[in-house]
């Protein structure tokens, strides 16, 4: 059994960390036959397009669901998310179906569950979370190191998984590591420890992160939504506060299941992302960006992150 | 009397942030913002209002002369029904 942000798996493959517990497994994965990319039917739940290349889709038929990442693997899903049965294409690595596992395919086994899942990290400054957010290649892990480098521990990578109370939002924690693209692991130069490192089936290293292991239900309450902006020109970390419908259509274009085309799953991030944006100080962070980054980089980074948790939420 | 006025329940969700509306038209795939004006009016019609309540609820809260918000309400329902967002009902 193994732990990946608040589910337990029963499965083989690399994902997470090994579960202590002996209680029932959360999702069970099985090892199918391989995919044969044919068309797929039903009803489409999400597209991701860009530029004319599909990348994955999720169609629900029969009561399952399956979500095909194009050219590398079928993931068949049960309705209630209980099982996956994992169908790679011919020649898949097998590390780019567990880096698939703990990214696409666990994002959806949260959104079965009522959950919304955003595009980012998140790491705990003092005790209270701060979710990096934004669209791929745009610096989550990295700033996340970064962070970490400062003092800050990592709670979660590529997921930021919410949840919503009346007066409150929280994100699971419970991740290990963080996913640095090359050129990027150069980061952890700034840390007091060198990190363990290990290669991903996706081209990118793996760092062990100081992590938190409390509290007990791996989730902590968030203080600071960030949308990042890297930018070579930027001389200094600069803050944006948005409010209101900006910070929900912000938010909500963080979803990381992107293509979304189904109302009970577009429902549930449209009420997560305006709870946030009513109970969590969303903010867009311009990150001067010209690596190799410095520690007083990182610094400021932390600072002004942890100004806005400061500051609270409130307007 | 005037028509009262109520939004469309089936394929439209919504959520109220800092006095603004987010609308999502899940049959047509898109999002809307209300500002704070059009999200008191938007609060009323999702329960049904009359267009004169409309147009008193905007009276009231703004300040505003009964010309100037009949005006701005029938701009509004108008912009709403064109986006098929209502369903009406005559009393």
């Amino acid at each position: 059994m193994r732990r990946h942000l608040g589910l337990d798996f029963e499965t083989e493959r690399p994902i997470g960390a090994p579960s202590l517990g002996s209680c029932a497994p959360d999702v069970i994965v099985h090892e199918g036959a391989s995919a044969t990319e044919g068309s797929l039917q039903g009803v489409e739940i999400a597209a991701d397009r860009h530029l004319g290349v599909d990348y994955y889709s999720i169609f629900y038929h029969a009561e399952r669901y399956t979500l095909r990442v194009h050219t590398l693997c079928d993931f068949m899903i049960s309705r209630d998310g209980s099982t996956v049965e994992c169908r790679p294409v011919a020649g898949t690595d097998p590390d780019v179906v567990s880096v698939l596992l703990s990214g696409t395919v666990t994002a959806f086994l949260w959104m079965l569950r009522g959950r919304a899942v955003l595009h980012g990290s998140a790491v705990l400054q003092g005790s209270t979370a701060v979710a990096l957010l934004g669209q791929s290649g745009s610096g989550k892990s990295t700033v996340a190191a970064l962070c970490c480098a400062a003092g800050a521990k990592v709670l979660s990578d590529d997921l930021v998984v919410l949840e919503t109370s009346r007066d409150a939002v929280w994100c699971l924690g419970g991740a290990t590591e963080l996913r640095l693209r090359p050129g990027m692991r150069s980061v952890t130069n700034l840390w007091p420890v060198k990190p363990a490192e290990r290669e991903t089936g996706d081209g990118r290293t793996a760092i062990s992160a100081p992590s938190t292991n409390d509290p007990a239900d791996g989730r902590l309450r968030l203080g600071v939504a960030a949308l990042l902006c890297p930018s070579p020109e930027a001389a200094e970390v600069r803050l944006n506060r948005l409010h209101g419908t900006d910070a929900v259509f912000a938010l909500m274009a963080q979803s990381r299941v992107t293509g979304l085309c189904d109302i009970g799953f577009n429902a549930d991030l449209l009420a997560a992302t305006a709870a946030v944006a009513r109970h969590v100080a969303v903010v867009a962070i311009e990150v001067p960006w010209r690596p190799p980054f410095s520690l007083d980089l990182a610094g400021q980074l932390l600072d002004t992150l942890g100004g806005v948790t400061t500051a609270g939420a409130g307007r | 009397m005037t028509a009262t006025q109520r939004l469309r329940r089936d394929g439209v969700l919504w959520q109220e942030v800092d006095g603004q509306i987010v609308v999502l038209d899940a049959d047509k795939s898109f999002f809307l913002a209300v500002n704070s004006a059009g999200a008191v009016l938007w609060q009323a019609l999702a329960e049904g209002c009359s267009t004169d309540h409309l147009a008193e609820i905007l009276v009231q809260r703004f300040g505003i002369d009964e010309g100037q918000a009949a005006s701005d309400v029938r701009r509004f329902i108008a912009d709403l029904d064109r986006r098929n967002l209502l369903e009406g009902s005559e009393v």
